[in-house]
């Protein structure tokens, strides 16, 4: 493909753009042709019903739409961005509503494709499925729904052959028969099936989809047949596979905008937003290593070639790592390859598999559907192709406001809770009401879609299991699982407010219930030694065994509560089946939650953030890193299948051979003990004050947030600060 | 003895041999080291602690004391340190059983990998031989690897009886100088060099570690001279360079004591550098870190 030098260069070229889109890219950028197109395109499709106007629509806008190229593209794809002008701004304001999308386009993140069709048959045999499918039904909504299909197919077939022609104008002719290929038959080369999946990726996340945080899958699994293949017949080298998967990560980084949709505070000096860039800051997610539904690992030679061309700067994709049993032992090279990524604070995490696997079980998801999990944005399990989201987030449980209720309860009747035990039923009757709640609104909400099956479409209907199979959508009828997520936030804080009260209160009697509660609403003033002994109350993080325990248990009976609850109250033979997944999720909502928090029994202070996600809250961790992993270890993960922890280290401390050996030992060790997640931070807390002061000379400094990395001085100062606080109290 | 007493224990550290160990800190030594960054091991039995900057001025431990906090009446009773809040009065020592440090060790097991493991560190530890003949075996039952962090200035007989149970000696070298090292660490280093001698051939592995100290022992002529003697008595094993650092100030604040180092600077990493470069190029056969 390339002589070696000339991979270099083109490596460095492709390197700096991306990096250079990350950094600097102006965050006035939009895609006015997009918004341009998909305009003219509403016009002529106004009397369609849905399924055709988007059909008939996204032909017109791919029938049309520019086809930029650059000399070093060896994947073709991309979208002509633009700083507007005058006259281009008050065009971009006058359609920025629905993303610059016209009304039928409701395209959004958080799906998971089923990629193995488009590699095994291609998007000519998926467009033949879809034709076939059309002719054998009468239905009048199946077969408009079905027609819409097949015009979406068409539209990317003639994308790629559009950017194919274009790019052997241009001479870059291997290209250009990679994509011709494409659109000809099903990826036969590693190349083809790179191509294939960006032509579709590309589409939906700059083009159609706001907040596109779609999961890339499994892709050693995916292409390694094709890899392996290539790499025989001598038609491609290792470098040269390396180079394309290089450009491949490049792409991904060049269609996002600048900023952070939490933790900008919507300042569009700062920030793009989702307006002008679809694709804004949305995390896309690629799957490494785990194991074949057979039950056999992937840690073949592709898989460590996906990991190795990680750049550790790139926002884009989140490498999620599957750690099988034992992967450390098994596989201590690439082990610590993955961990030596890690500690450079890339834009990766690892999961534990067989947690994940245990938790989608409990929820009753079928076990070959549970084995083929993959993650999406932000920090979820998802059964790819097969599952409809309803609440992503709506049922994020703050567990502290209903307890700080109970205690002031106990105390209007005149008394002290007897054990913590009692704390324990009285949350866990209080949180049957908020089950129940999510259960029923996402059984309305599946009938309601179930209501009207086939009047809907979407990109992810063309790339779904049993969409095309049964003339239904995605929403509806198209998808096996319909899902929502019951987060359990900050539950470490929760765990210490109530180790705090068992502590002081209950067993040891050294601050009257009463007491305790003026001290709250006093926010601790003048109440040193009391605000003392909180504090040194135990802490999860610290491996302290009273609140192990006390995670331990709560977390047993809730989830225990949550799947007797959803068992109890909907119908695993039901189409598309209910399922209530369980996770420990705040992303940044710990920081609003704290500042809209009083005072509370751990000693931490009003409006002080609280815990993040799975992690425990910042400064408990006081007897070192494999303490309060230990600590972590005590939750059992495999009720929960998702759960963000952010380690913050020192970058000095692991350095070198020795030091990534340590790394790797530690972390190892905690998935092997049962831990959930982890994610590395990997900075000095001088250098983020130091950026503070200078944005300028710190634009390429990045962050690990929640599954996704962010330029640090693209964020407010708030989160700036909060940021700062995590690495100097825990690295 | 089933017992010992520990100053502290430190899991997942990083510097105490090979690989993430979970060091202990035994109580007392024999060594009066000048620039000791853990000066509250030295003594024999535990002391009191005492952080004011951690104090936030409740009085607590006065209305409990029964001798009105005088240092002088001090008997070391516990009443304060347990009374305080905010861990402003601390004991430097704790006995602690063998099962005690055994669970802990065992908890942090996972965490070792292929090198890491257990040190037994201080203070100096070969003062609490009977403690370490009782519990080192007791971690190799459960495969854990084990390290003995010693000032070597103890009957080489002792040394014997934890022979088979140590996986790693980790062996401070401080001065070549007999003078020297008798004013900046108050003992004479004649039974150190036998040791050393004894442990170059004792058939285990040893590290020899050496605390380079500004205006003590920082100079090529000072390394050299360790290298020399290691040389000399056919040592093959790993030698490592320590800088100086003055992260135990704190504690000789806590402790009333006045700390000789308080304005010495931490040697520089290009100086270390030097040193080690220079250790290396003299003596081949030592691995230097």
């Amino acid at each position: 493909m390339k002589t070696c030098g000339s991979m270099n260069n083109h490596a460095g070229l492709m390197t700096d753009e991306a990096l250079w889109a990350l950094t600097m890219k102006p965050v006035q950028t939009t895609t006015l042709e997009r918004i341009r197109l998909f305009h003219e395109a509403d016009e002529r499709v106004k009397e369609l019903p849905q399924p055709l106007q988007y059909g008939n629509g996204l032909k017109y806008v791919l029938e049309t739409i520019t086809l930029p190229l650059k000399e070093h593209d060896l994947i073709l794809g991309r979208v002509s961005e633009e700083v507007p002008d005058e006259e281009g701004e008050a065009f971009f304001r006058k359609y920025e509503a629905n993303s610059g999308r016209p009304s039928w386009i409701h395209d959004g993140g958080h799906r998971s494709f089923w990629w193995n069709d488009l590699i095994e048959i291609g998007l000519p045999g998926l467009r033949e499925r879809a034709a076939r499918e059309l002719e054998r039904r009468t239905d009048p909504a199946e077969r408009t729904y079905l027609e819409g299909a097949v015009c979406i197919y068409d539209a990317l077939l003639t994308y790629g052959k559009r950017y194919a022609e274009a790019a052997r104008a241009a001479g870059l002719t291997e290209a250009a028969d990679v994509c011709q290929a494409v659109t000809e038959h099903e990826p036969r080369t590693f190349r083809e099936g790179l191509q294939a999946m960006w032509l579709v990726i590309l589409v939906y996340c700059a083009l159609l989809a706001a907040n596109p945080t779609l999961a890339f899958g499994r892709m050693d699994l995916l292409l390694e047949n094709l890899y392996e293949r290539d790499i025989a017949s001598g038609t491609l080298t290792r470098d040269e596979a390396q180079l394309l998967i290089l450009d491949f990560y490049c792409k991904n980084n060049l269609i996002m905008g600048r900023g952070e949709h939490q933790l900008s505070g919507n300042d569009p000096t700062v920030s793009t937003g989702w307006a002008r860039c679809l694709c804004y800051d949305a995390p896309q997610y690629l799957v490494l290593a785990g194991r074949r539904p057979d039950g056999s690992e992937i840690a073949g030679d592709l898989t460590r070639l996906f990991a190795e061309t990680i750049v550790p700067r790139f926002k884009n994709p989140v490498i999620v790592v599957h750690y099988s049993p034992d992967f450390q032992t098994k596989h201590p090279d690439l082990w610590k390859l993955f961990v030596d990524k890690m500690r450079q604070s890339s834009s990766m995490m690892v999961y534990n598999e067989e947690d994940c696997i245990r938790s989608l079980l409990r929820s009753g998801v079928d076990p070959e559907d549970a084995k083929n999990f993959e993650h999406f944005g932000c920090n979820h399990p998802c059964m790819p192709g097969l599952e409809r989201h309803h609440e992503f987030y709506g049922a994020r449980i703050g567990l502290i406001a209903p307890f700080l209720d109970y205690l002031k309860s106990c105390a209007a009747e005149g008394r002290e809770p007897e054990s913590a035990e009692e704390i324990y039923q009285a949350l866990n009757t209080w949180l049957e009401g908020e089950i129940l709640g999510l259960i029923n609104r996402t059984k309305a909400a599946r009938d309601r879609f179930l209501a009207n099956p086939s009047g809907w479409i979407e990109l992810t209907d063309c790339f779904w299991r049993d969409t095309i199979k049964n003339a239904q959508s995605f929403d509806s009828g198209g998808s096996k699982y319909f899902c929502s997520n019951f987060h359990f936030s900050s539950y470490a804080s929760f765990v210490d407010c109530v180790t705090a009260v068992d502590e002081l209160v209950i067993r040891k009697k050294k601050i009257p219930l009463k007491r305790m509660l003026t001290l709250l609403e006093t926010n601790f003033e003048n109440a040193p030694v009391e605000l003392a002994l909180c504090r040194r109350a135990p802490k999860l993080g610290s491996d302290d065994p009273a609140a192990n325990l006390h995670a331990n248990r709560l977390l047993t009976l809730f989830t225990d509560t949550v799947n007797r609850l959803a068992a109890e109250n909907t119908d695993p033979a039901e189409h598309p089946r209910i399922i209530i997944r369980q996770s420990m999720e705040s992303d940044n909502h710990h920081i609003a939650a704290g500042r809209a928090l009083g005072a509370t029994p751990d000693g931490r202070l009003a409006g002080v953030p609280l815990s993040q996600n799975v992690a425990p809250a910042v400064g408990s961790s006081v007897n070192g890193l494999t303490a309060r992993l230990s600590s972590m270890a005590s939750i059992p993960f495999d009720r929960i299948c998702a759960g963000a922890q952010n380690v913050s280290i020192q970058p000095r401390a692991f350095a070198g051979d020795e030091g990534l050996g340590k790394l790797a030992a530690i972390l190892g060790g905690y998935f092997d003990m049962g831990g959930l997640q982890i994610q590395i931070s990997a900075v000095d807390a001088e250098d983020l004050r130091a950026a503070q002061k200078d944005p300028n000379a710190y634009r390429d400094l990045t962050v690990r947030i929640t599954g996704y990395s962010a330029v640090f001085v693209d964020m407010v100062k708030s989160a700036q600060d909060e940021i700062i606080r995590r690495e100097e109290m825990d690295a | 003895m089933d017992t010992a007493i520990l100053t502290n224990v430190q899991r997942g550290s990083l510097h105490d041999g090979p690989g993430v160990r979970t060091t202990f800190f035994f109580q007392g030594c024999n060594l009066h080291c000048t620039w000791c960054h853990n000066p509250e091991t030295i003594p024999p039995e535990p002391v009191l602690m005492r952080y004011a900057n951690r104090c936030i001025g409740c009085r607590i431990c006065k209305d409990v004391c029964m001798n009105g906090l005088r240092k002088e009446d001090c008997t070391l009773c516990g009443a304060c340190t347990e009374a305080c809040p905010a861990e402003a009065r601390v004991f430097s020592g704790t006995r602690r059983t063998a099962e005690e440090l055994l669970d802990i060790a065992l908890r942090e097991q996972r965490f070792y990998g292929t090198d890491g493991g257990v040190t037994c560190s201080g203070g100096e530890p070969m003062l609490q031989i009977e403690f370490l003949e009782r519990f080192l075996p007791m971690l190799k039952e459960h495969g854990i690897r084990t390290a003995v962090d010693t000032a070597g200035c103890i009957p080489w007989t002792q040394y014997e009886r934890i022979l088979p149970y140590t996986d790693l000696f980790l062996m401070d070298y401080k001065l070549a100088d007999e003078r020297k090292h008798k004013e900046y660490t108050g003992v004479s280093r004649t039974r150190i060099a036998e040791n050393l001698r004894k442990f170059a051939d004792c058939g285990r592995e040893v590290w020899i570690r050496m605390p380079i100290i500004p205006g003590v022992n920082d100079t090529a002529e000072d390394v050299c001279a360790a290298g020399r003697e290691l040389s000399d008595i056919g040592f093959r094993g790993t030698v490592e360079l320590l800088p100086f650092h003055r992260l135990g100030q704190g504690k000789y604040d806590a402790l009333g004591l006045n700390y000789r180092f308080a304005d010495t600077q931490p040697p520089s990493k290009e100086h270390m550098e030097k040193l080690k470069h220079t250790l290396r190029s003299q003596f081949d056969t030592l691995n230097v870190k």
